[in-house]
């Protein structure tokens, strides 16, 4: 399945929403300024093999996913991703920590691991909440779980083959100045797909009225 | 609500608190009780942002009202919210809809994480002693390594470090085809200045020696202590055999204004200079002919630097004694 270049637009604007209204809560939480935004999106089908979205490059080594799950009209999984590294930095910038740290950057205590569940719930949510506000449809979501992933346990981690489409935000996220990048992979059942397409292009009509 | 349900939400190990839509409390469990020191008389029908004052943030009130609205499920952790629930106890907040044709309830969960932080904290702690350590122990390493290669006294090379830097020194030159001069330097009457001052004057002047050696050569010259009064410099890549002669014509502007404690004393040196290859191809070679060289310095009243090349055969007087007090061709 194709979308239009004006409805990866539409969905970008209505992502970016989301991720503002997270933003806004997270600065207020961690009292410093919060910047997110999603500079690009991108949709992928399992249709012909699986695809792995996310770069070797930038993405190597251990990740961090944060993950909900929502079900109802639109049924799928969201999860923000970070490579640990970023993480640790994001952690250590929220915690107000100083440079001396003796833990190594890929451990993460229990503490920490509350930390990334509650902000990957804050996105996430945002997020999601945004696309159901969009569809005018409401959902039911789990709670969040955190896990340690390296890039090919999360294209392993498909959690039911009935998520057909991927749709992969590219996620900047700015902290008292320091930016940390991140994705969030949305799995998408092709009816929940079929769903937001449907939207869209009654909006892409309602454009070109 | 029946006595079985609330009996069951009283005996678990966690903090249940049950609001209506206005925020209204309508349960609150024995834990609550516990860690908040409210009792529940006192919380019931009353707002929870009025009893639990910590979580009259609006962020926590716009999670409440998503909660209810869009069935959202709020987590707020003790690691970003110190004392959100009580200042006694760490606790992870996590919030749920239950909802039925007639009304919607928020049931807020608190779980005390007080432990974990315990256990945190001490991990932190012990790994910050381990690292404490670990440092300390690097720098002891580093001590040793210093004292392995390092002359104690004067902090220039010693005669280890100088054979093993000496030994790339020549490979190198002969790979560049390059010259490698080595000056053998050693104190005029030292000896007298240890009887007539004493071993600490005498150390001090070798300490001070030592300094002037280093501040007149280049970066990446090397200069060593041989033993007693006896220092050795390389000169790697060296363009012109003459260049030891700037060497020590700095050197001694250094050792002439040596001043020890106010005291009469005057430092002198005798320097004796050998050339890779001219004069030799091993580093024991061109030691042994620098230091031939500096006795014929020596036994011309020292305070002189005198090049092997220069010397005659038989170790005649030499021809050509560079910088002399005194001594002239």
């Amino acid at each position: 399945m194709k979308i239009s270049q004006m409805k990866y637009d539409i969905l970008k604007e209505v992502f970016n929403i989301g991720v503002g209204k997270s933003a806004s809560m997270l600065s207020e939480i961690v009292k410093k300024r919060v910047l997110l935004n999603v500079p690009h999106l991108e949709l992928i089908c399992y249709e012909n093999g699986p695809v792995n979205p996310l770069p070797e490059a930038i993405w190597k080594g251990t990740l961090v996913v944060s993950s909900i799950c929502f079900r109802d009209k639109l049924a799928g999984e969201a999860n923000l991703i970070f490579p640990a590294d970023k993480m640790r930095q994001f952690l250590n910038l929220c915690q107000g920590e100083g440079q001396e740290c003796y833990l190594y950057d890929l451990e993460f205590d229990d503490i920490d691991l509350d930390i990334i569940k509650e902000v990957g719930n804050i996105v996430l949510n945002s997020i999601v909440g945004e696309l159901g506000n969009f569809l005018c449809l409401e959902l039911n979501y789990s709670l969040p779980q955190v896990k340690l992933l390296s890039r090919q346990e999360i294209m392993a981690n498909r959690q039911n083959q009935d998520y057909l489409y991927r749709l992969v935000l590219y996620i900047t996220f700015v902290i008292s100045d320091t930016e940390i990048n991140g994705a969030i992979i949305m799995d998408l059942t092709l009816n929940s797909l079929n769903e937001i397409i449907n939207i869209l292009d009654k909006m892409e009509v309602d454009l070109y009225e | 609500m029946s006595s079985i349900f609330s009996d069951i939400l009283n005996q678990v190990d966690e903090g249940i608190i049950i609001l209506d839509e206005t925020f209204r409390i309508l349960f609150w469990n024995n834990f609550m009780e516990q860690a908040t020191g409210v009792s529940q008389d006192e919380a019931l029908e009353k707002n929870v942002l009025e009893v639990l004052p910590g979580l009259n943030r609006n962020y926590f009130i716009d999670s409440l009202r998503q909660a209810l609205e869009k069935d959202y499920r709020p987590f707020f952790s003790a690691g970003m919210h110190r004392g959100l629930i009580t200042d006694k106890a760490e606790m992870n907040v996590r919030g749920s809809r239950y909802k039925n044709a007639d009304y919607k309830l928020i049931v807020i969960e608190c779980i005390d994480v007080t432990s974990q932080y315990v256990r945190v904290n001490q991990l932190k702690e012990y790994v910050r002693k381990l690292s404490d350590l670990n440092k300390e122990l690097r720098e002891k390493e580093k001590e040793i390594a210093r004292l392995a290669y390092y002359d104690k006294l004067t902090e220039v090379a010693n005669r280890t470090l100088f054979y093993n830097i000496a030994e790339k020194f020549i490979n190198n030159a002969r790979r560049k085809q390059e010259k490698l001069g080595l000056m053998f330097i050693d104190l005029d009457n030292f000896k007298c200045i240890n009887d007539t001052y004493g071993h600490k004057v005498g150390d001090e002047v070798l300490v001070k020696v030592a300094q002037i050696l280093t501040k007149s050569v280049r970066a990446n010259d090397l200069v060593a202590r041989y033993g007693g009064d006896e220092f050795l410099i390389l000169l790697p890549g060296l363009s012109d055999s003459s260049h030891y002669q700037k060497v020590f014509s700095r050197v001694m502007d250094g050792v002439n204004r040596v001043q020890i404690a106010q005291l009469p004393l005057k430092v002198a040196l005798s320097v004796g200079v050998s050339i890779f290859p001219d004069d030799g191809s091993t580093v024991d070679e061109l030691i042994t002919k620098a230091d031939r060289a500096m006795y014929q310095a020596k036994s011309c009243g020292g305070n002189a630097c005198v090049s092997y090349g220069d010397c005659p055969s038989g170790g005649a007087v030499p021809s050509h004694i560079l910088s002399s007090i005194g001594l002239t061709d």
